[in-house]
């Protein structure tokens, strides 16, 4: 009678739990083998490519004068833009594509789930970075050698760390705005308000007022990234950083998290 | 036996087609009785109330402008933003959200459903100009209120013109990019590039390059379609709009008909 009672129940107690690394693969592969995220990889890497093209052109033709941070910052124009859309997409397309349900059912603690999906970000963030700084310095020593000035380099280092906080700040955000709302055009609209609207309303606001003009780097993360992005960012420009990264990504990063925990499956 | 063989057909030869008003009617209220629909014009509606706020509370303050046009540029400026994502939504969402074969199967002259759709989403424009200049008449009776002055009514027919003009390009960019690319977060990604970047990189290449100066007014539509606020035209600008508007609208509108006369219905 008892073992006719056991045998009915599927026994998983001692089965482990699917390891973090698999999820981050799984999470990996979910951002490039869809036809959505392909794209978007593909789009990235051609727009980055034009830039850099075009941009060299540009210069060679005009003989301007240009250091490799301006290449980065060429590059960064479409990957700043089109990183954050994959951010919001991981986290969105998992309800528009119907996904959650067997995803979540699979790994039923959504903390890891979100933990693998964040990594996997972070691992991408570093590659748009490789290939970035690979890129930008094949595009540096080809201007030396097309214009005949000298190559300036700055320093390396340094602006590859603040490139690679950029790209994780971007898609982090776009993540937080995606959990957010777990609707891909409203995560997509507000994260494109938020960073095309938003400094130029937060700009003219401080022109106006001076007490608002005090206030305005603590809360306008975008215009704090641009010290990142020419490398003059020191002192309280860092404290600038945290001080709206809390209000623009660790925010609605913790409100999406919990969203995501207690969310609807469908 | 062919009284038997007869029910085993319809025959529709002598039913009517679905009346064109019937089917702008469906696609009106597709537009808004969805929860995206309707949060996003009840998004449009709502932020353009607090950028008016906004901006009278600036106003009042700092004794700025509190023309009549004024009050309505600040409601423009979101609503220029939100109209295209709902042109967008019209049309992509039916292939995200599956309903295409619904639709397509009710009315199979595809292109009727798309004009009907266009129409539903000009009226939808209508209704947030007609909104916008009923909270700007609010707006500026309660400025005089505050300032105790007369209200100030300068918006002209030019103004008043361009506003309704550009608007609605906006909306049918939006509309147009979607049949384009028949995906909602790429339409969105793909015109937020438009709206905010192509400005920047057009004024960077005008700089730099004397022989693009030249080409620049004649491809950017933005810049040709603000010109409507400064009415009356020149030749020149009315060809411009003309050149630029063939480019950004008419091009993308017509390849995505031929594209949705042609999609495979998911």
């Amino acid at each position: 009678m008892s073992t006719a009672v056991t045998t009915s129940g599927l026994d998983v107690s001692q089965t482990p739990r699917t390891p973090f690394g698999r999820l981050v693969s799984v999470e990996l592969r979910k951002l490039s083998d869809t036809r959505a995220g392909r794209w978007l990889l593909i789009a990235i890497a051609a727009l980055t490519l034009l830039v850099l093209v075009i941009q060299m052109w540009v210069v060679v033709a005009q003989n301007t004068h240009v250091t490799f941070n301006d290449f980065l910052q060429g590059m960064n124009t479409p990957m700043g833009i089109l990183l954050p859309v994959l951010g919001v997409l991981s986290v969105t397309s998992e309800w528009s594509q119907r996904t959650a349900m067997v995803t979540f059912t699979l790994e039923p603690s959504r903390v890891r789930v979100i933990a693998a999906k964040l990594v996997s970000l972070l691992v991408i963030s570093v590659l748009a970075l490789v290939i970035g700084l690979v890129l930008a310095s094949f595009a540096n020593v080809l201007y030396g050698a097309m214009s005949g000035n000298s190559v300036v380099w700055g320093s390396v280092g340094k602006l590859a760390f603040f490139y690679l906080l950029l790209y994780v700040f971007g898609m982090a955000t776009g993540f937080a705005f995606g959990a957010l709302f777990l609707n891909s055009p409203a995560g997509i609209v507000v994260y494109f308000v938020y960073s095309f609207v938003f400094p130029g309303l937060f700009a003219l606001g401080a022109a106006l007022m001076d007490w608002f003009s005090k206030l305005q780097p603590w809360i306008d993360f975008n215009t704090d990234q641009n010290g990142l992005i020419d490398g003059t960012i020191h002192g309280k420009g860092w404290a600038h950083l945290v001080v709206a990264g809390l209000i623009w990504l660790a925010l609605p990063l913790a409100v999406g998290i919990w969203r995501i925990r207690r969310a609807e499956v469908k | 036996m062919s009284s038997l063989g007869a029910p085993d057909t319809l025959d529709v030869s002598g039913t009517r087609g679905i009346p064109f008003g019937r089917t702008v009617a469906v696609e009106l209220r597709k537009s808004v009785d969805t929860r995206a629909g309707r949060w996003l014009v009840g998004v449009t509606v709502g932020v353009a109330v607090v950028a008016e706020v906004i901006y009278l509370i600036v106003a009042v303050s700092k004794d700025l402008d509190g023309s009549y046009g004024s009050f309505v540029a600040a409601s423009a400026f979101v609503s220029s933003f939100l109209l295209p994502v709902l042109g967008i939504m019209l049309v992509s969402s039916e292939w995200s959200q599956r309903t295409a074969m619904t639709t397509f199967a009710l009315e199979p002259r595809r292109m009727r459903v798309v004009w009907a759709k266009m129409i539903a989403g000009i009226s939808l424009t209508a209704f947030v100009v007609a909104f916008a200049l009923l909270v700007g008449l609010v707006f500026v009776l309660l400025f005089s209120a505050f300032q105790g002055q007369s209200p100030d009514w300068t918006f002209g027919w030019s103004g008043f013109a361009g506003f309704v003009i550009n608007q609605t390009f906006a909306m049918v960019g939006g509309f147009a990019l979607a049949c384009l690319l028949l995906n909602t977060p790429a339409a969105i990604v793909v015109y937020v590039v438009y709206k905010y970047v192509l400005p920047g990189l057009f004024a960077l290449g005008s700089a730099l390059m004397v022989w693009f100066s030249h080409v620049a007014p004649w491809i950017d539509f933005q810049s040709a379609s603000a010109n409507l606020y400064d009415m009356p035209l020149s030749a020149t600008q009315w060809w411009q709009l003309v050149v630029s508007g063939i480019v950004w609208l008419a091009v993308p509108l017509l390849i995505g008909l031929w594209r949705i006369q042609r999609a495979e219905v998911k």
